[in-house]
């Protein structure tokens, strides 16, 4: 595995009081080499949490994370640092974390030298240059500044800064949610012609459902801090178990006016405040399938089907999806 | 106009001004927009980021800010010229007649006055008495699935999470019965499963109450659930205007075609790489000469080079001058 997360949580401190903003409650996840694993889910689920704890941008409360056999959350300082370089995040609007007065070519050299790579700004210049042709940008873009780009070669920017110091794996949260539907296909494309040549391992973050099933090997569903449903791309977003995955996936506009698509709430209610998630099951309230156990014991996820994992009472003692969680 | 048209609009302008220099001619970023609304009808705008999408619409309700500025084209709302109309005119006509919503709840809600308050403002405002305004604001909570209206009205929009504000601005809206609903990507910052809470709503009062609507939306999926006829806008003007089932079955301008081609197919277990549209839109006020979708289409040609009207091909009308039949790609 290049990722090892176990046992992952993030609790935020709310003002004026002792309770805690339960943003990450036991997260455990695996990442083979060159595998990408998708993450979907809604606005306040955890996700980028998540990301922030894996690139360790935020302290997790508890819980290790190990890359390449290394656990980067005994470490600190230089070592830290270190380790860290090889495992990278590239965030939605890239616009946000590009100095708007520095141009394309200089902000990637800064990296460059940051992380101690290149030995002369010669060898430096040259290693930007490569990096801007690996993500699809001829050399003459290193002399633009930020706002001189489209979205599209904004996100492409960030990506090959990400990339300018050879990580392994690549955390990229909502990498194409801001972009038009045609750039979007080609940050997607950018990024799997990039998994091959490179072989890296992803963790695709989005709350886009048909993004992450092009892209994913497997996909871990989070719905209040927690992944309520893991495993191969195709048995969970397409044969989901979870009636939150369910309820997710038939929300979802299919873009085709012939396939019949009924007009009515899938997924009744709204999520709750993640300071006070609710008892047993964090689903109970907005589900339509629950039964007594839900309101007060608390689902592990289950292998119920060889690799494809859920936690739900009803998924796991009927081995399907529960009958009443199925939309027409 | 044919007695149904609720709407009409004809060659529609709106151009940048340049500050400081009043007379001078602006930048043109709405290049001529033609289109017919019947009653009862839901209207799909779509189209990418800064194709004029919200312009166009702010721009028929006569609400352009400075430095935008209305250059050309007339609005007829119910046979009426809005052009005639004076500002006091007009403020009656919004809210009463048109209705708006857009992306972002706040734009719409006072963040230091309660909910309730807000919406039976609306209806005094226009002359609806104090109980019956008070009546009608509860049942229209009720009606838009805010629960326990009694109590939540009396709350502050900080108080409730972005579905339950867009869905306060859904009331206020509704307030008045308007003829016409202009909503401006009401759901894109929702989460899916409100988002489907919120069409499911507007669908059931499209039923009831038989109101047209107009919703622009970057989503060709919320098109094709909710929407009969879609106009597509690329670099300030439309290209295709269709039935829903016409332009998905068979789009009638390269640009609808490839957009909807680059779409990811939800049933396709292959997971083909998508489809690029190589190249960009015109930028703002870029001076185009002919059809603004020519130098990334596949299938351009000489006569290109003069730009197209729309032009009626079966019950659709695309902005292209090679009808499908001679594409060759
Ligand atoms: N610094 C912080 N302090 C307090 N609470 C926080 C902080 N950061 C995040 N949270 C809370 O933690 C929860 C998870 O937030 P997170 O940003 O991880 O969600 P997300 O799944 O990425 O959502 P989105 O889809 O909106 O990006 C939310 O309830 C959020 O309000
Ligand atoms: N206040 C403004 N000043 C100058 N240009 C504007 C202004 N508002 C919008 N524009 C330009 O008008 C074009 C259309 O914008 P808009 O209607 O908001 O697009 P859409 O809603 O389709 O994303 C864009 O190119 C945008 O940059
Ligand atoms: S008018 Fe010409 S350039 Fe424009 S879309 Fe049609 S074929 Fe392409
Ligand atoms: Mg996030
Ligand atoms: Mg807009």
């Amino acid at each position: 595995m290049s990722l090892v997360a176990t046992g992952l949580v993030k609790h935020y401190p709310v003002r004026g009081s002792d309770s805690v903003v339960h943003a990450l409650d036991d997260v455990s996840l695996e990442l083979a080499p060159g595998e990408t694993l998708g993450i979907v889910g809604e606005s306040g689920c955890g996700k980028s949490t998540l990301a922030k704890v894996l690139v360790r941008l935020e302290e997790p409360t508890s819980g290790t994370v190990v890359l390449d056999g290394v656990d980067l959350t005994a470490l600190s300082g230089a070592e830290l640092r270190r380790q860290r370089r090889r495992i990278q995040m590239v965030f939605q609007d890239p616009y946000s974390s590009l100095n708007p007065r520095k141009s394309v070519g200089s902000a990637l050299e800064e990296v460059l030298i940051v992380h101690g790579f290149g030995s002369s700004a010669a060898e430096r210049r040259s290693r930007v240059r490569e990096l801007l042709e690996l993500v699809g940008l001829s050399p003459t873009f290193a002399a633009r500044l930020p706002h001189e780009l489209s979205g599209g070669q904004r996100q492409r920017v960030g990506i090959a800064r990400a990339l300018a110091v050879e990580p392994s794996v690549l955390i990229l949260d909502e990498p194409v949610s801001a972009l038009d539907v045609s750039v979007r296909a080609e940050v997607m494309n950018l990024l799997s012609g990039l998994q091959k040549t490179l072989g890296l391992s992803f963790i695709f973050i989005s709350h886009d459902v048909s993004m992450v099933r092009q892209i994913s090997d497997r996909v871990a569903v989070m719905y209040l801090g927690r992944i309520v449903e893991l495993g191969g791309w195709k048995p969970v977003l397409d044969e989901p178990l979870h009636p939150y995955t369910e309820g997710l996936r038939a929300s979802v506009p299919v873009p085709d006016p012939t396939v019949h698509q009924a007009i009515q709430a899938t997924v009744r209610g709204e999520v709750p405040n993640p300071v006070n998630p609710p008892a047993g099951c964090r689903f109970h309230p907005r589900c339509p399938a629950a039964v007594d156990a839900c309101l007060t014991v608390m689902p592990q996820l289950t292998e119920v089907h060889p690799q494809h994992e859920v936690a739900c009472h009803v998924a796991v003692a009927e081995g399907h999806l529960p009958l009443r969680a199925i939309t027409s | 106009m044919t007695g149904q048209d609720l709407l009409v609009v004809e060659d529609l302008r709106v151009s940048v001004m340049p500050s400081g220099r009043r007379r001078a001619d602006g930048q043109e970023i709405v290049h001529g927009i033609d289109l017919a609304v019947h009653a009862g009808e839901t209207i799909g705008v779509v189209g990418e980021s800064g194709s004029g999408k919200s312009v166009t619409m702010l721009a028929l309700l006569r609400l352009l800010d400075d430095p935008l500025a209305l250059t050309g084209g007339r609005v007829m709302f119910q046979g009426r010229d809005l052009a005639s109309l004076d500002e006091n005119e007009l403020r009656q006509l919004r809210g009463r007649d048109i209705a708006m919503v857009y992306q972002d709840p706040m734009t719409s809600l006072n963040p230091l006055m309660r909910v309730g308050d807000q919406v039976r403002e609306v209806m005094l405002v226009h002359g609806v008495d104090r109980t019956e305004a008070q009546e009608r604001t509860l049942e229209l909570f009720r009606r838009v699935g805010i629960p326990d209206p009694e109590r939540t009205s009396r709350a502050y929009p900080h108080e409730f999470s972005g579905g339950m504000r867009q869905r306060i601005v859904i009331a206020m809206a509704l307030a008045l019965g308007p003829a016409l609903l202009i909503a401006d990507e009401p759901t894109t910052a929702l989460d899916v499963t409100i988002q489907q809470q919120i069409l499911a709503l507007v669908a059931d009062l499209k039923d009831e109450l038989g109101m047209t609507t107009i919703w622009v939306t970057h989503d060709l999926g919320v098109v094709a659930r909710l929407v009969d006829r879609v106009i597509v806008m690329y670099g300030g003007t439309i290209v295709e205007d269709a039935p829903v089932d016409r332009l998905f079955a068979a789009p009638q301008h390269p640009y609808t075609r490839r957009l909807l081609a680059s779409l990811p197919n939800p049933t396709d277990d292959d997971r083909p790489p998508l489809a690029q549209i190589p190249g960009r839109p015109p930028l703002p006020g870029e001076i185009v000469v002919g059809c603004p979708f020519r130098d990334r289409c596949l299938e351009a040609r000489d006569v290109c080079f003069t730009t197209p009207p729309l032009i009626q091909r079966g019950e659709s009308k695309a902005a292209c001058w090679v009808p499908p039949e001679e594409w060759t790609s």
